[in-house]
């Protein structure tokens, strides 16, 4: 998640937009993130992709996107 | 004549005193006032108005959407205080050279804890300070109140930009007018009141209706959908923000009773509005305008599809005309010129707000066809002008953007030596793509005078709060 921040990898309890990521940074990496670790059905993946940017504004670390990935 | 915005609060606080005026809500809760409420909190507010310190320049708001800071502006404004407003991220209070400072502010009010990350040449209130304690009789200066808000201005600094409360209050009419928004109407707004599209198109408009007024005090798109649940039937939102609500809400899971979207601050992309609508059921109607105006154009609901690409058409009381601009390849494309019902008073260092005629240049280039819909062929500050030649900027991304390794980019004008312009292009690379095959590729592409003089590799575009690409900030950062 610090890819796309030009920053190093962030820890898991690091806030994206404390970390200085903004709405359009955060659509990018949760496209990616569904990508990279999401189910193969693509309802399902679209599925996981809303819960992840509702999750995002809640909580945007690391370790709270993995519990939501973790479900799928 | 406009009623005043006393004139409004006591016709709605009479009418129907316990009817919630506005709500605004956070990850914590919403909280609520009435229109009895709002009008006492507001009455109040210009009476300590008073007590604020004395000084030439404006009081500058800093604008959190919070029910304290309407009735904070509200008040200052029925006590003719010039009021500057500022989002509250924003950056300006920690620079000494911004606009904010050289308008010379007599104070800043805002959110609690503000003092603690500004600039210690300000002085410092909370609303709190304006929203409790001892009020007198409202301090009624002699002057027209009057609210100033920033532009982006063109390739210099920013500007402030002056309107008397009188012509937000008219723009408030006119989106009523075109909308036919009521007393039973929800407004949703999602976007910062500090700028023109939330301060007239949200706040001014639910205020001439009697609607009741949502806001987000931080964005966090659980509330803004418990929000579209709530009984919304209005909502304004920019391009970024449909996307994101059609990214975090199917269809089938999206109950509202929402009648009406409407999208500003940026070109909505035909991909976005499709999205949007698909997922909202309804079209997303696009406002065309800017902070100096007030709304230009717009779509609204008839039953005729709007054709696509077209911002819509002139809103009530626009004049326009088309400046010719034999340099570009567009024959019927032209600069336009406007005119309107809410022009602003012009800036706050500089007196005129136009050559002379009344009319505003946008610096856009425009179409209008015969059935008067309006379609931008190039935004203001979108030509470069190459010894002569003017280049759409636009045309030179959307070609660059054809490689596979550029995800995004920024293509603009930026003073040569001499009083040249040239050509930059801001680019987020991926993959092993450098400069020169950028330009390479670019070479392959492009008459000679279109390639980028200069290429920055950048790591993310910087953008503004509504999402537009900060030329402004690109130059400065690669100067």
């Amino acid at each position: 998640m610090g890819y796309v921040l030009a920053l190093p990898p962030l820890a898991p309890t690091d806030d994206f937009f404390g970390a200085g990521g903004d709405s359009g940074r955060a659509m990018q990496i949760l496209s990616e993130l569904v990508v990279r670790y999401g189910p193969d059905d693509s309802a399902l993946a679209e599925r996981l992709h809303e819960e992840l940017v509702l999750a995002m504004f809640d909580d945007g670390t690391p370790e709270a996107l993995a519990v939501v990935i973790g479900r799928y | 004549m406009e009623p005043s915005l006393l004139d409004l609060l006591n016709r709605h606080a009479e009418r129907s005193p316990d009817a919630v005026a506005v709500s605004a809500g956070a990850p914590t809760g919403w909280e609520s006032a009435t229109w009895a409420e709002l009008r006492a909190a507001a009455s109040a507010v210009a009476g300590r108005a008073r007590g604020l310190p004395a000084g030439a320049g404006p009081v500058v708001l800093v604008v959190d959407n919070s029910i304290a800071c309407i009735t904070v502006l509200l008040g200052l404004a029925i006590a003719s205080r010039e009021v500057l407003l500022v989002e509250s991220a924003n950056s300006y209070l920690a620079d000494e050279q911004s606009a904010v400072f050289r308008a010379e502010p007599s104070c800043v009010v805002g959110p609690e804890g503000l003092a603690t990350t500004a600039s210690g040449r300000l002085t410092y209130l909370d609303f709190g300070d304006l929203t409790a304690g001892p009020s007198g009789a409202p301090a009624r200066g002699g002057c027209a109140s009057m609210i100033h808000q920033l532009t982006s201005g063109s390739t210099g600094e920013q500007r402030i930009v002056r309107h008397s409360v009188a012509n937000v209050v008219r723009g408030g009419h006119i989106y009523r007018d075109v909308h036919g928004l009521t007393g039973t109407d929800t407004v949703f707004v999602t976007v910062p009141l500090a700028h023109s599209f939330g301060l007239i198109g949200g706040l001014a408009a639910a205020l001439v209706s009697g609607a009741r007024l949502l806001t987000l005090t931080r964005f966090n798109l659980r509330v803004l959908l418990a929000g579209l649940r709530d009984g919304a039937t209005v909502m304004l939102s920019t391009p970024l923000g449909y996307e994101l609500i059609a990214s975090a809400s199917s269809a089938e899971r999206q109950e509202s009773s929402l009648r009406l979207a409407l999208s500003s601050g940026g070109p909505l992309s035909e991909r976005v509005a499709a999205k949007a609508a698909h997922r909202l059921g309804i079209r997303i109607h696009q406002i065309y305008g800017s902070t100096e105006t007030g709304l230009v154009a717009c779509t609204y609901d008839r039953t005729e599809p709007w054709p696509d690409g077209s911002v819509g058409r002139f809103g009530p009381g626009v004049d326009w005309r088309m400046a010719p601009d034999d340099a570009t390849a567009h024959d019927d494309a032209g600069r336009l010129l406007v005119r309107t019902a809410t022009m602003f008073d012009g800036y706050l260092d500089s007196g005129a707000p136009d050559a002379g005629d009344g009319f505003y240049d946008t610096g856009d280039l425009v179409r209008v066809d015969e059935r008067g819909h309006l379609f931008v062929v190039a935004r203001k500050n979108t030509f470069v002008n190459v010894g002569g030649r003017k280049i759409n900027p636009r045309r030179i991304e959307r070609v660059i953007a054809e490689h596979r390794e550029v995800a995004e980019i920024a293509v603009y004008g930026a003073e040569s030596e001499g009083d040249e312009q040239e050509i930059h292009a801001a680019v987020v690379l991926t993959g092993s793509t450098g400069v020169a095959e950028l330009l390479r590729f670019c070479r392959s592409r492009l008459m000679p005078y279109e390639v980028p003089h200069r290429v920055h590799v950048v790591s993310e575009l910087p953008r503004t709060a509504l999402g537009k690409v900060s030329v402004q900030r690109l130059i400065r950062e690669r100067a």
